[in-house]
């Protein structure tokens, strides 16, 4: 099992665009060494071209698109939700919609969520300290202490909600998968995505920027993913 | 000089000297002596970017970078008295704006700036922000807004005609507040540094490496470095 689960984080490093960037020219630099000269330019060359296309604003755009436009800004929450489940990661980033949801379901309980891996406080209790700090009452925050992945997050709110309609918060790319992993579990969420991309239509192409080459990640992971949970029947 | 074009040109050489562009760049140099058979040299490039590449997205390094500009300034816990304006600075707003509601919650009657120009957008940085707040509930009354300022430089001199001497709190991100309190200070501003969005290194270990949020430790480090050296150079601070 341990086993498996480092497996399992070295192929997600392996496969980190552009980490396989940094591979094939670790590779040329191989090649040179074994004097092989026109191969080690191919792969430099293959590197290069890689690290610019997946640092640009044209592949970023096309690969996040298609996910976070599954799934539209809540605009209208319906009346007796008694949850809003704020799945956990980026809490900074995710948490800006709890508040805005919060405060059209002024009586709803927010879940936070997320085990802790070096530090001593849990990442549920860190993003619930958060929104204590920005107004939200302590008694109107739940946490979930222990999960680690989207799957435990859909097993404890199995156990806590049933099939009771209740508010889903995550990253708006995240949401395809996060959405069919809840419904398979016979949960019945009503998405909310938040931490949409800025598009900027009017912006000229741009290469080389950490922002592209994080929606590039992200997307990969998304889509990968997508393919992994749907062979193992999880989605 | 055409001062939207200056600016772009700033803007192209804050992306060139990135930590991970220059990597590229090494990357690039080896290819270009591979192609005209300087094989010894390529070698050497190419060993440099990969141990460069290593260096920059490993754990330890970027805290190392980040620690000195962090730590200048502590998290504001105890609340100043008779504080009317706090001034939150554009930049990462998810992050940096958590802040501001803290702060506006211990503050009693306190107005928040939001600061940010637009480039290519039609709202400016500063409405986006103030639309933020007022959705996780502070009132509009209880915003302003600052939209024409495009850099810390900026943002001073438009709060020096709007506060003067009156102390206020500002709102950066940690690594960013070392360079702003040197500006505001030097503009003859009452500033009471509030840092955010403080990077938490107990949360990385040792063996974090090749991570791309380790690079941006490095090059929020890095950016900030060289904006200090900058306006050390140009005498603004």
């Amino acid at each position: 099992m341990e086993y498996l689960h480092l497996l399992k984080e070295f192929i997600s490093i392996i496969l980190t665009p552009w980490i396989m960037g940094f591979i094939i020219s670790l590779l040329s630099l191989l090649f040179l060494l074994l004097k092989q000269y026109k191969r080690a330019t191919k792969f430099l060359t293959v590197s290069i071209v890689w690290m610019l296309l997946i640092s640009s604003s044209t592949l970023g755009d096309l690969m996040i698109k298609p996910l976070e436009s599954s799934y539209v800004k809540l605009e209208k929450a319906p009346k007796n939700i008694q949850y809003i489940l704020l799945l956990g990661g980026e809490k900074e980033r995710r948490a800006w919609e709890a508040l805005r949801v919060h405060k059209l379901l002024p009586e709803s309980t927010i879940i936070t969520s997320g085990f802790t891996e070096f530090d001593k406080i849990s990442y549920a209790e860190k993003t619930a300290n958060m929104l204590i700090d920005a107004g939200i009452k302590k008694e109107q925050i739940k946490m979930f202490t222990q999960t680690k992945t989207t799957s435990d997050e859909a097993k404890e709110m199995k156990k806590l909600v049933g099939a009771e309609p209740f508010i889903l918060i995550t990253a708006a790319y995240h949401m395809p998968r996060a959405m069919m992993l809840f419904k398979k579990s016979g949960l019945n969420p009503i998405p909310a995505p938040a931490d949409f991309y800025n598009f900027n239509e009017n912006a000229s192409v741009s290469v080389l920027q950490r922002k592209h080459l994080k929606n590039v990640e992200y997307a990969w992971h998304e889509y990968l993913g997508l393919v992994l949970y749907k062979l193992q029947g999880k989605i | 000089m055409n001062v939207e074009l200056g600016f772009m040109l700033k803007k192209m050489f804050a992306v060139a000297v990135m930590p991970l562009s220059i990597g590229l760049i090494l990357v690039l140099v080896a290819l270009i002596f591979l192609y005209f058979n300087k094989i010894e040299k390529a070698k050497k490039y190419l060993k440099i970017s990969i141990v460069w590449i290593l260096l920059v997205t490993w754990a330890p390094f970027g805290d190392l970078m980040l620690k000195p500009l962090e730590s200048a300034y502590p998290k504001l816990e105890t609340m100043p008295k008779n504080i009317e304006y706090i001034l939150l600075l554009g930049g990462d707003r998810d992050k940096r704006a958590w802040e501001a509601l803290r702060l506006y919650q211990k503050i009693p009657n306190v107005k928040i700036i939001t600061s940010g120009y637009s480039l290519h957008d039609t709202i400016s940085d500063a409405e986006k922000t103030a639309n933020k707040l007022m959705e996780s509930g502070i009132p509009k009354e209880r915003i302003l807004m600052q939209e024409l300022a495009k850099t810390t430089f900026e943002e001073a001199e438009w709060m020096k005609k709007r506060v003067g001497e009156q102390p206020f709190i500002i709102i950066t991100a940690a690594y960013h507040m070392p360079r702003t309190m040197a500006i505001f200070k030097k503009a003859g501003l009452n500033a009471i540094a509030a840092p955010a969005d403080f990077n938490r290194a107990q949360e990385s270990g040792l063996f974090s490496i090749l991570q791309s949020s380790q690079l941006e430790k490095t090059e929020h480090a890095w950016h900030e470095y060289i904006g200090l050296l900058v306006y050390k150079l140009q005498g603004k601070i």
